[in-house]
C-alpha cells in the first residue's frame, strides 16, 4: 500500500527552481510543503557547474554553482519544508495526485498545488540526425561535466566541441586545465551563441580557436572515436561539399541546446507551448490547468540562474493567490526576429516579468509590440544577444485596454562575427 | 567575420567584457607603463589590468576522502595570476581533503606564495555515514 499523504504543496525536482519556490511558498504560508528530488542530492545541475558567475543579480557577487546552491539548501534545512532526496515521481494525474518512490516505498501525495521543476535536458547525437559509426567518445557537455566535476574522470583527451553555447565554452576551459586538448569549438551559425565573456575567458584565454559557420558532418572511428569531419556551412546552414576536413580526436562535445523536461506534465494533460518545449503558462507561472504550476528550465531554457530563482520565488507566492488560475486577457506571440517569450499568457498586465529570447544578434535592436497588426510599443535595446535574454516589467508596457492577441518581434542591426 | 585578437606575450589588445559591447581596446606600453588609448573608463581600467597582470577566479576540484562525494569544489577567494595557473591546478591536483568540510573554509592561504589569494571549499560535504556503507555492502 502507497503511504498516502495530503499537501498543499507538493515540488517536483529539487534544482534551483524547485528550492527557491518551495522555500517562497513555505515563507508564504503554505503548510505542508514537499520537495521532491531525484537524486542524492539538492541543488539540481548547480551542483556541477563549480565555475564562478552565478548570483550577480541576486546577492551582488560573483558565485559558483554549488555555493549557490548551498545558500539555498542552507535556507531550507531551516524549514519545515519536507525534503524527500532519492525520490522520483512515477505519475501526476490532471487531480493532482504526485505518485513517487523512494527507499522507504511508494507514496501517494494528494495536493492542492503542485510546482513542476523538472528543468531540462540536454540535445543528443540521435537528435542532430548526426552520420557515421557510433563509437564510444561521444558526450554531451553536461555530461562532460558530471565525469570531470563530480567524478574526477576525463571523458577524453583530444577533444573537439560542437556547439559555441555557454556550456560548451565552459567546458573547452575545464578539459583544458584538466589536461585535455581542445582542437576547436565548432558552431553552425554565424555568431557565437554563448556570453562574450565566456569566449574570452574560456577559449582567447586557452588560444582555442572557434570556427563559425561549420559543422561536424561525418565522425570516424569503429571502438573509440578516432576524428570528425568539419564542413564550411552556406548560408541557410548546408555543408558546402569540398569544405571538409578531417579534425583527428578521440572526443566529440556536444553542446547543441537544451530541451524542457515535461513528460510528466504531458501524463497530466497540462497544454504545453509548442515554441518553448515547456507548459504554457501566465504572468503567475500557473499553467493552463487548475493547481499547477511551472517554474525554471521545464517552462523553457533560463540563461540567469538568478532569473529561474527570481520568478520561482515568485510561484511560491502565487500557491496562495486564488486568482492565479483565471482567464488569461492577453496571449503572446513571438514574432520576426524572438525565439522565445515568456510567460504566453497574461491576464491584467500589472505584475511580474516578461522574458524575450532574440534569434539573433542585433546592435541598435527595437523590441515592438503589436495589436491587431498596430504597434502600440516600442522599446530600444542597443545591443540584443540570443544568449542574453531581455527581461521587462510587465507593468511597463501599455497594455491595449482590449484583450486578444500580441505579437512581439525583434529587429535590428544583425551583428555577425564574435562580437 | 571579425576574427578573434591574436595574443602574444607583447599583444597590447584587449576585448573587453566590462559590458557586452565587446569593444577592443588598445595599450600603448612605455617606459612609463601602458596607457590605453581608447574605451570608456570602465573598459579602461579592466584593459589595464589585462596588460599589466591579468587575473582570473580559478575553479576546479580536489579529491575529498571519507565522503559519499570523490570530489570537492574549490575557487580562489579572489582572482589569481593567468600566467600562473597551468602550476596552480597541477598543485591542486596533489591535494586532498578529509570530510566534513563546510562550504566558504578557507583550505590554505596565499597559494603559491601570492598574497591574500586563499583556496575556499564551495560546497559542503558531509563525512559518509557508517550506516550507508553497511548497507550497500549487504
Amino acid at each position: 500500500m502507497p503511504r498516502r499523504v495530503k499537501a498543499q504543496v507538493v515540488v517536483i525536482g529539487g534544482g534551483p527552481a524547485g528550492m527557491a519556490s518551495a522555500l517562497a511558498a513555505f515563507e508564504n504560508g503554505a503548510r505542508p510543503v514537499f520537495l521532491l528530488e531525484r537524486g542524492e542530492y539538492l541543488g539540481g545541475i548547480l551542483n556541477q557547474c563549480i565555475h564562478p558567475g552565478f548570483g550577480l543579480h541576486l546577492f551582488g557577487e560573483e558565485l559558483t554553482g554549488p555555493e549557490y546552491a548551498e545558500r539555498f539548501k542552507e535556507k531550507l534545512s531551516r524549514t519545515q519544508v519536507e525534503v524527500l532526496l532519492n525520490t522520483t515521481v512515477l505519475e501526476i494525474t490532471p487531480q493532482r495526485i504526485v505518485r513517487a518512490v523512494n527507499p522507504q516505498g511508494v507514496w501517494e501525495f494528494e495536493t492542492t498545488r503542485a510546482v513542476l521543476s523538472m528543468g531540462c535536458r540536454e540535445r543528443t547525437r540521435g537528435m542532430l540526425r548526426l552520420p557515421g559509426t557510433r563509437p564510444a567518445g561521444i558526450f554531451t557537455a553536461g555530461l562532460a561535466q558530471y565525469l570531470v566535476n563530480i567524478e574526477g574522470l576525463l571523458p577524453g583527451k583530444e577533444v573537439l566541441i560542437l556547439g559555441s553555447g555557454d556550456i560548451g565554452l565552459i567546458m573547452a576551459r575545464r578539459l583544458t586545465l584538466e589536461g585535455a586538448t581542445v582542437k576547436a569549438v565548432v558552431e553552425v551559425r554565424d555568431s557565437l551563441s554563448g556570453l562574450l565573456r565566456n569566449y574570452v575567458q574560456c577559449l582567447h584565454d586557452f588560444n582555442i580557436p572557434l570556427w563559425l559557420s561549420h559543422t561536424v558532418t561525418t565522425i570516424q572511428g569503429k571502438e573509440r572515436v578516432e576524428g570528425v569531419v568539419v564542413s564550411r556551412v552556406d548560408e541557410g546552414g548546408r555543408a558546402i561539399p569540398g569544405s571538409e576536413r578531417v579534425v583527428p580526436c578521440d572526443t566529440l562535445l556536444l553542446s547543441v541546446g537544451l530541451i524542457p523536461e515535461n513528460e510528466l506534465s504531458r501524463q497530466a494533460s497540462i497544454p504545453l507551448c509548442p515554441r518553448t518545449g515547456g507548459p504554457v503558462i501566465n504572468e503567475y507561472f500557473a499553467c493552463e490547468r487548475e493547481g499547477f504550476f511551472a517554474c525554471g528550465n521545464v517552462v523553457g531554457v533560463f540563461d540567469l540562474v538568478d532569473y529561474v530563482t527570481l520568478v520561482s520565488q515568485g510561484v511560491g507566492e502565487a500557491v496562495n493567490i486564488p486568482t492565479a488560475f483565471s482567464p488569461a486577457k492577453y496571449h503572446l506571440v513571438p514574432g520576426d526576429g524572438v525565439s522565445l517569450v515568456i510567460p504566453q499568457k497574461i491576464q491584467e498586465g500589472k505584475k511580474g516579468f516578461l522574458f524575450l529570447r532574440s534569434l539573433q544578434s542585433f546592435r541598435q535592436a527595437a523590441v515592438s509590440f503589436s495589436f491587431q497588426g498596430k504597434e502600440f510599443h516600442k522599446l530600444r535595446v542597443p545591443l540584443c544577444y540570443p544568449s542574453e535574454m531581455i527581461r521587462l516589467n510587465i507593468q511597463d508596457i501599455p497594455w491595449p485596454s482590449q484583450g486578444g492577441e500580441i505579437r512581439i518581434g525583434i529587429t535590428g542591426e544583425r551583428i555577425r562575427g564574435i562580437y | 567575420m571579425v576574427l578573434p585578437v591574436k595574443e602574444s606575450a607583447e599583444s597590447t589588445k584587449v576585448i573587453c567584457i566590462v559590458c557586452p559591447k565587446g569593444c577592443i581596446l588598445e595599450g600603448r606600453r612605455d617606459e612609463r607603463g601602458v596607457t590605453i588609448q581608447n574605451g570608456c573608463p570602465r573598459g579602461q581600467e579592466y584593459a589595464y589590468r589585462e596588460l599589466q597582470n591579468p587575473c582570473r577566479i580559478v575553479t576546479t576540484t580536489i579529491a575529498v576522502r571519507n565522503a559519499a562525494l570523490k570530489r570537492l569544489p574549490v575557487r580562489t577567494s579572489l582572482p589569481f595570476p593567468k600566467r600562473r595557473i597551468p602550476e596552480l591546478i597541477d598543485f591542486l591536483h596533489t591535494l586532498s581533503v578529509e570530510a566534513p568540510v563546510r562550504v566558504g573554509t578557507v583550505l590554505m592561504e596565499n597559494l603559491l606564495g601570492e598574497p591574500g589569494v586563499h583556496l575556499v571549499a564551495t560546497r559542503t560535504i558531509e563525512r559518509k555515514s557508517p550506516s550507508r556503507e553497511t548497507e550497500r555492502q549487504t
